[in-house]
């Protein structure tokens, strides 16, 4: 007689392995503090004000809205401070804070509380808090126009992916793109958001991040692919010297923090493998359409709230249910 | 840890980070700018002003271009302050574009240097 189970699935109770909301959270947070530190170096206390206002204030609106909605408190899981904290590694250091208070009420007001709190929320609240200040002040979030009065560093203080979107247009995106090599990126040596400029530092958090399992590699990895693959379609087939080489745009602008932090929302991306492949290069692909032929210098952001739109379809392409429906049985 | 406790890290959390926001902000407020990027979103394209080496190496007072600082010993205005994108047809104050041209083209010509579009404009 065969005795060797297979498969065990026990009765009520369950015992709780003790994994909570809360570790997520503070994993991730833990994951960015190597790129927000540097950051934080690069740009000094004005961007230590930025992450401390944002993550807080993100905090305290979510402690109010619960309290204006009547719902339990949710501030105890943590997923606001890392709304805050990943909100403010897209920000400019000198962006004021009644920018910065704005930008995090949106963000979990529109983004989030309004769909029922965390699990609800069709959008990633970051994006939808990002999307709606960057286009409501424009002046304030331009890195170079941001950047300009108050810094002066020993590198190329061009916000690279403006500098090489203006020579795209005159057709020399390529030599503009070979003023910021490779390693100088990684090493932070440019000029971006408070946690968006340390490559080598998202890499690793995102490597953290992958290995414990809080992020899906198959989200991260295919939009990455579809970025590395789009562009070098651009550069292979686009006029001579127009287009800026892939590795260019994976390590500038907010490429590796959409990959790794922006992309390991739960709510607003797939769960199965097919359309977690479809989803990451879909964004991919997007985000450099838009910064090729497309208006903005960066299209992450909108990139990826366009596929959290497509999300639910995408959702549907699944496995069949398991057993058969017997005809006449 | 549980929820109670969850709550606790939270809000602590939060007081401090405020404290240090607040002290960070108020520590640190913007002091002369060293450059300015002056976009007017004209078909021209955008400018880099480099406020501090106008101001410091070339010798220029304040109140050589920030004219109405005369009576306001305290603070500078920004040019944009007055000088309005779109100023109303009756306004006696120029435009933004006016103002700038007459203010940087007039100055170079006093000086006899003679300006190109692009020697500010898209760099």
């Amino acid at each position: 007689m065969e005795t060797k189970k297979k498969f065990v699935v026990s009765h009520a109770p369950h015992w709780h392995n003790g994994n909570r909301v809360s570790r997520k959270s503070y994993n991730m947070m833990l994951a960015a503090l190597p790129a927000v530190a540097i950051g934080i170096h690069q740009y000094g206390a004005l961007a230590l004000g930025v992450v401390c206002i944002a993550m807080a204030s993100a905090m305290a609106w979510e402690l109010i809205l619960d309290l204006l909605m009547k719902r339990p408190s949710s501030i105890g899981d943590g997923t606001a401070a890392l709304t805050g904290l990943i909100l403010a590694m897209l920000m400019p250091p000198t962006l004021p804070w009644w920018a910065v208070i704005t930008t995090t009420f949106v963000a979990i007001l529109i983004g989030k509380m309004i769909f029922g709190g965390l699990g609800g929320n069709p959008f990633n609240p970051v994006l939808v808090g990002y999307a709606v200040a960057n286009l409501s002040w424009k002046g304030l979030f331009d890195f170079d126009a941001a950047l300009a009065g108050g810094y002066t560093f020993g590198f190329d203080m061009a916000y690279p992916l403006t500098a090489v979107k203006t020579a795209v247009a005159n057709g020399a995106g390529a030599e503009a793109a070979a003023n910021f090599s490779a390693s100088a990126l990684l090493m932070g040596q440019q000029t971006g958001g408070i946690g968006a400029i340390f490559g080598l530092g998202l890499i690793i958090g995102g490597l953290y991040l992958i290995i414990r399992g809080y992020i899906r590699w198959e989200i991260c990895l295919s939009f990455v692919a579809g970025i590395f693959v789009t562009a070098y379609l651009f550069k292979a087939f686009g006029p001579e010297g127009a287009y800026a080489d892939p590795s260019f745009h994976l390590l500038t602008g907010f490429t590796l923090i959409g990959a790794f932090f922006l992309m390991g929302e739960d709510s607003s991306t797939p769960v199965n493998l097919i359309p977690m492949l479809i989803f990451g290069a879909g964004a991919g692909v997007l985000t450099m359409l838009m910064r090729n032929i497309g208006a903005y210098a960066d299209g992450v952001v909108y990139a990826i709230l366009l596929m959290n739109i497509l999300n639910p379809l995408l959702d549907m392409i699944r496995p069949g249910a398991l057993g058969k429906v017997v005809e006449n049985a | 840890m549980n929820k109670n406790k969850e709550r606790l890290l939270a809000l602590g959390l939060m007081a401090a980070l405020f404290l240090v926001g607040a002290v960070c902000y108020a520590a640190f407020p913007p002091g002369e700018p060293i450059r300015v990027l002056l976009d007017f979103g004209g078909g021209a394209g955008k400018i880099m002003f480099e406020h501090q080496e106008h101001h410091a190496d070339f010798d220029l007072a304040c109140l050589d271009c920030h004219h109405t600082a005369e009576d306001e010993t305290d603070e500078m205005q920004k040019c944009g302050a007055c000088h309005l994108a779109k100023p109303s047809k009756d306004s006696e104050v120029p435009s933004r574009k006016d103002s700038f041209h007459a203010q940087c083209i007039g100055c170079h010509e006093d000086m006899g240097l003679e300006l190109e579009c692009t020697d500010c404009h898209g760099n």
